[in-house]
């Protein structure tokens, strides 16, 4: 065979991959980067003002961290074609598949109203009164669905997951220092001053916002509408690893760009971030009030549709992105109902916000075990999963995982509740 | 009156869903394994445990 003819059946087969993978590719990625919703941006620009690059090990520790749980809701999903809730009823009973389905609904509708904070709050900056952000969001999170297509819709949430990347050329514009960067990235260290109470607040505060119940949830159920299948596996594991270098790739640009920036100023928000960024340099200000209204969309849209589609498995509605208001009538109005709801409370005067936002930690807490332990027991089931159970290896390192998290979650939410616990 | 009564028997279908599917996931498919009691076990507690922290801080938030 001659060079060219390799070359050239090289290339077919290169092709031929990248074909599948952007069929297949997905759910991995809008999971991922809808992770970096309204509230882990304000977790990030936090981050970045108040330790600088010094965190940046940690964030990128996480990444890996976020795979591993997600990787599995893709081989679950693919084989057994179920969503997260119809599986934790299916496998634990009843009260389980209640206690997860009823705190899922409260969790993701208190998350949304942080999201709809979050699109009102970067919005308000250009000016725009908070009715009309939620007017227009209620178009856009309409339209996205009301043509009855999934793949439509995948595809206007990739677009949106692009937008998300906007912090790249923010951090871009200030021309960081590319070695600093990378020494804090990939050698762990505690910032100076030592191991605190605000250090360890954040640190929990960035873990809470990487892994969230809701994220189980989503991923499985748009493995399942999409319909992949058991083949498309590796596939659905690229897409995931994708995603998460790109939730990395969001978190560190915006913690270079608040760490460079605004290093040692007190920041409250993304929002409160993006104003004071706009006296230093309106296009970053810009691009950061920009990416936090895309998350917070990209949010939005992700966790009401992870609700819808648990609900419309558990009660047998018809539930999929495919099927059109009429074929599908109580996915959509609840779809509708939590965006409405979301909505409207933001644009009540006085409306306790804080305390939702406050709140959301907390039931998101009591959830989050659960989820992730369900998924494992599920995956260790060999006679469900078959050859695509769960490894030894896979096991060490997901109970490790799940353990660890659980307790930093748990630590978070003690703190959220007792801000002098740890004092 | 037929109104009323319309909804009443849409509420009635509603609480037949939720016992049809409390029947169709009366008991749990997972084989029960040590390490799936222990697991359920756990849970259980973890959640007593912050179901007692939320009672104390509403207690302490309403009365205190």
């Amino acid at each position: 065979m001659s060079i060219w003819s390799k070359l050239y059946y090289y290339l077919h087969r290169v092709l031929k991959f990248i074909k599948i993978f952007a069929a297949v590719a997905g759910p991995g990625i809008i999971v991922m980067v809808a992770d970096n919703d309204a509230g882990g941006i304000t977790t990030y620009a936090v981050t970045g003002a108040k330790y600088g690059y010094s965190l940046l090990w940690f964030l990128v520790l996480l990444g890996p961290i976020a795979y591993c749980v997600q990787e599995m809701t893709v081989r679950l999903g693919a084989v057994t074609k179920r969503g997260h809730a119809e599986a934790i009823f299916d496998a634990f009973g009843s009260f389980w598949g209640w206690f997860s389905l009823l705190d899922l609904a409260i969790t993701d509708l208190l998350t949304m109203i942080t999201e709809f904070i979050g699109m009102t709050a970067a919005m308000s900056i250009f000016g725009l009164p908070v009715p009309v952000t939620v007017l227009i969001v209620w178009i856009i999170m309409a339209t996205m669905i009301l043509q009855g297509r999934y793949w439509t819709w995948e595809k206007i949430a990739l677009v949106l997951c692009l937008i998300n990347l906007i912090y790249i050329p923010a951090a871009l514009l200030i021309h960081p220092s590319v070695s600093d960067i990378l020494h804090h990235s990939f050698i762990p260290h505690i910032p100076l001053g030592g191991f605190t109470n605000d250090l360890f607040f954040l640190l929990m505060a960035n873990v809470g916002t990487t892994i969230a119940p809701w994220m189980v949830f989503f991923q499985q159920s748009t493995v399942v509408d999409k319909g992949m299948q058991e083949k498309d596996i590796p596939f659905g594991k690229i897409d995931t690893a994708v995603g998460s270098l790109l939730t990395i790739f969001v978190a560190v640009f915006l913690v270079v760009v608040t760490g460079t920036l605004l290093y040692g100023v007190q920041v409250d928000s993304a929002a409160d971030a993006a104003i004071k960024l706009m006296s230093i340099n309106p296009y970053i200000g810009a691009f950061v009030a920009i990416g936090l209204f895309d998350a917070g969309l990209l949010g939005a849209i992700c966790i009401s549709l992870a609700s819808s589609w648990a609900f419309g498995e558990v009660f047998g509605w018809a539930h999929s992105l495919n099927n059109k208001i009429r074929e599908a009538p109580w996915f959509y109005a609840y779809y509708f109902f939590t965006l409405l709801v979301a909505g409207t409370v933001v644009m009540i005067p006085g409306a306790p916000l804080v305390l939702i936002t406050l709140f959301v930690q907390v039931v998101a807490t009591t959830l989050l075990p659960a989820a992730l332990v369900f998924l494992i027991l599920i995956l260790n089931n060999e006679e469900l999963m078959g050859k695509y159970k769960n490894t030894t290896v896979q096991n060490i390192l997901n109970f490790s995982i799940v353990i660890g998290l659980v307790l930093l979650s748990t630590g978070y939410c003690l703190s959220v509740m007792f801000p002098n616990l740890f004092t | 009156m037929t109104e009323i009564k319309q909804s009443l028997l849409k509420f009635s279908g509603f609480f037949r869903m939720i016992h049809e599917i409390n029947e169709r996931y009366k008991h749990p498919k997972i084989k029960m394994t040590p390490m799936v009691k222990i697991s359920l076990l756990a849970l259980r507690l973890y959640l007593l445990f912050m179901l007692a922290l939320l009672l104390y801080k509403f207690i302490q938030l309403t009365i205190i």
